[in-house]
């Protein structure tokens, strides 16, 4: 490994900002033989842990968009979301473009995500094809929200945290019809507490549809479906409640159990009514049916014309 | 609010005894299926709490085509379809507060992140109902009448309003005592989102507000309540010629189209023996206004 120069970046959505304003970093390059690897996940992307002076606890993420899957399956996912799924292209290039377009697109907005580093070439990869990223030890929603050791009140009190943020972010996504400030990919898992604020990551994907709406409803249930798969049926109920409380748009919230049962366009409508009858799995307590329901139920008990 | 029931398990398993309670999932799930009128929801804001009135379809596709359809030739009312009501909703809002009337201000230029082209959002008035007020029994009569008595006078200021400008939106179409808060010395009236269409006579639809507000008063307590409650409202009420021609319009309308509409209207009064119709209270009505004074027509 050549040596870096250490560069300390100010973590999440302020490190851009704040590199631009010092000034471009210096260019650095990398061999990747020379890298201590730790490997964090791997098949459609290798994503390694490695060192990088001035990073976070010395160090770094590399990610590498370039897996271990076959061509073939890139070019099959790639038909299937341009053509079927409404979603942009699952190449390695265009998901690294992708990836990168949306975090400045998310920092725009004050939302944080991992800092990037383009500065930083790695020797022995495709260019275009991999990016290093901050290393940002913070706590998973996944794991914070299951973490007996704190408090319900404390997990509780920093999901209405997040709750506004979470709207925020819907509002603008509908108001400038942006489709890729909805997250794809998003639950529990792909949240993060760091440094007191909320980080987002994975946006390899994004949605292409200009109906942002109904995405953000699609989101909504997507998040809330993980968490009941990860937190159980009380803490399901009891975040439920606060969503249902404390999202300011109701007709956004709404937007989710219309996603579900009530598309405006009736060949979708239709095509969920089947994909709900038909498929064993949409019966299951955490599909995403059974998710719109309960929320529909709650917005219906809160209604001042229904309560 | 209401527990909700666990997804596929909720219900009830079948069988004799419990088949009138399996009936009420399978009621409330079919209800979950469909977003059938509007939704109103309290919102708190940093500049404080506000609406969010969302307008949904009443019915199926068909029914609320059908009840538009008829509104607006039968009644000659403003359209009911959703994006109907909302606009009707926005703009009587608008017309009302220029004319000096109190009903909840339309924040939805303050709130663009709450409004859309399917919602309004609108003040948040605190304070109960006026029908509620008047329902409650431990209301001292010096209470109620200076209540009735408040409520008359701006009721006939409006009415006033509404024939110097020749404007029909400024007579309600869905009124009565349920449709007004009561917001410290404020008499705040809402549910503006039918209304009449323009025309040049007002009386046929001021006469229809009197019936719909009295019948509403009728509803909340018993007959010498209600009584002494008109007797307030028609001293307090300053023109009591257009209450004179009001009662006459409903009780001895020459037109045979409106004759025939009307007694089917009371037969059903009386078939159903309601004890609040709009005919009887305008015959009380008529009965309490003072005698002498000619009317309108």
């Amino acid at each position: 490994m050549s040596s870096p120069p250490a560069h300390p970046r100010a973590g999440g959505s302020a490190g851009t900002a704040a590199a631009a304003a010092r000034g471009a970093p210096q260019p650095v390059t990398l061999r990747l033989d020379d890298l201590q690897r730790q490997p964090l996940a791997g098949e459609g992307n290798y994503v390694w842990r490695i060192p990088f002076a001035g990073g976070h606890d010395g160090s770094a993420v590399l990610k590498v968009y370039f897996g271990s899957r076959s061509p073939l399956l890139y070019w099959k996912k790639t038909v299937g979301n341009l053509l079927l799924t409404g979603r942009s292209s699952h190449l390695p290039r265009a998901r690294f473009r992708q990836e990168v377009d949306c975090i400045r697109l998310w920092e725009s907005h004050g939302f944080r995500c991992f800092g990037m580093h383009p500065e930083v070439r790695v020797q022995g990869l495709p260019e275009g094809g991999y990016m290093l990223y901050d290393w940002c030890p913070g706590r998973h929603f996944r794991e914070y929200f299951r973490d007996e050791a704190v408090p319900i009140e404390e997990r509780l009190a920093t999901w209405r945290r997040w709750v506004p943020e979470w709207h925020r972010r819907h509002a603008i996504a509908v108001r400038e019809r942006e489709p890729r400030l909805i997250h794809e990919n998003g639950d529990v898992k792909h949240v993060m507490l760091w440094e007191g604020g909320f980080l987002y990551f994975d946006f390899e994907i994004c949605f292409t549809s200009r109906d942002v709406r109904d995405l953000v409803g699609r989101e909504i249930l997507a998040y809330m479906r993980s968490v009941g798969k990860f937190f159980g049926e009380a803490l399901y109920e009891r975040m439920t409640d606060e969503l249902v409380a404390h999202y300011p748009d109701k007709t956004l919230l709404l937007a989710a159990w219309e996603h579900a049962y009530r598309n405006p366009n009736p060949v979708i409508r239709v095509g969920r009514r089947l994909d709900r009858t038909l498929k064993p799995r949409h019966q299951r307590r955490w599909s995403k049916y059974q998710v719109a329901l309960d929320l529909k139920r709650r917005l219906d008990a809160l209604s001042l014309t229904t309560a | 609010m209401a527990a909700p029931d666990g997804g596929a398990e909720r219900r009830l398993p079948p069988g004799p005894s419990s088949e009138r309670r399996a009936d009420r999932p399978a009621r409330a799930d079919r209800e979950l299926l469909r977003l059938d009128g509007n939704r109103i929801w309290r919102v708190d804001t940093p500049q404080g709490p506000v609406l969010q009135k969302l307008y949904a379809e009443r019915g199926g596709a068909l029914r609320s085509r059908l009840r538009d359809l008829l509104s607006r030739l039968r009644g000659g009312k403003t359209g009911t379809r959703a994006a109907a009501r909302r606009a009707t909703e926005a703009r009587l809002l608008a017309l009302w507060r220029q004319a000096g009337l109190d009903v909840p201000a339309d924040l939805s230029a303050r709130h663009p992140d709450l409004a859309n082209e399917r919602t309004l959002v609108l003040e948040c008035v605190p304070g109960p109902l006026l029908s509620e007020r008047l329902a409650d029994r431990s209301l001292g009569r010096a209470e109620r009448d200076a209540l009735l008595a408040r409520f008359a006078r701006e009721w006939s200021l409006r009415h006033r309003v509404a024939r110097e400008r020749r404007e029909a939106g400024l007579v309600q179409e869905h009124g009565g005592f349920q449709h007004v808060i009561v917001s410290g010395d404020r008499l705040v009236t809402f549910d503006l989102e039918n209304a009449f269409l323009p025309r040049a006579d007002l009386l046929p639809i001021l006469a229809k507000e009197i019936a719909s507000y009295l019948r509403s008063l009728q509803r909340v307590n018993d007959a010498d309540v209600t009584r002494a409650d008109l007797e307030v409202v028609v001293a307090h009420y300053e023109d009591h010629a257009l209450l004179r021609a009001a009662a006459r319009h409903y009780l001895e309308n020459p037109s045979l189209w409106w004759r025939a509409v009307w007694s089917v209207d009371r037969w059903r009064e009386v078939r159903r023996a309601r004890r609040a119709g709009k005919y009887r209270m305008m015959e009380m009505l008529r009965a309490a206004l003072p005698e002498g004074g000619g009317d309108d027509r």
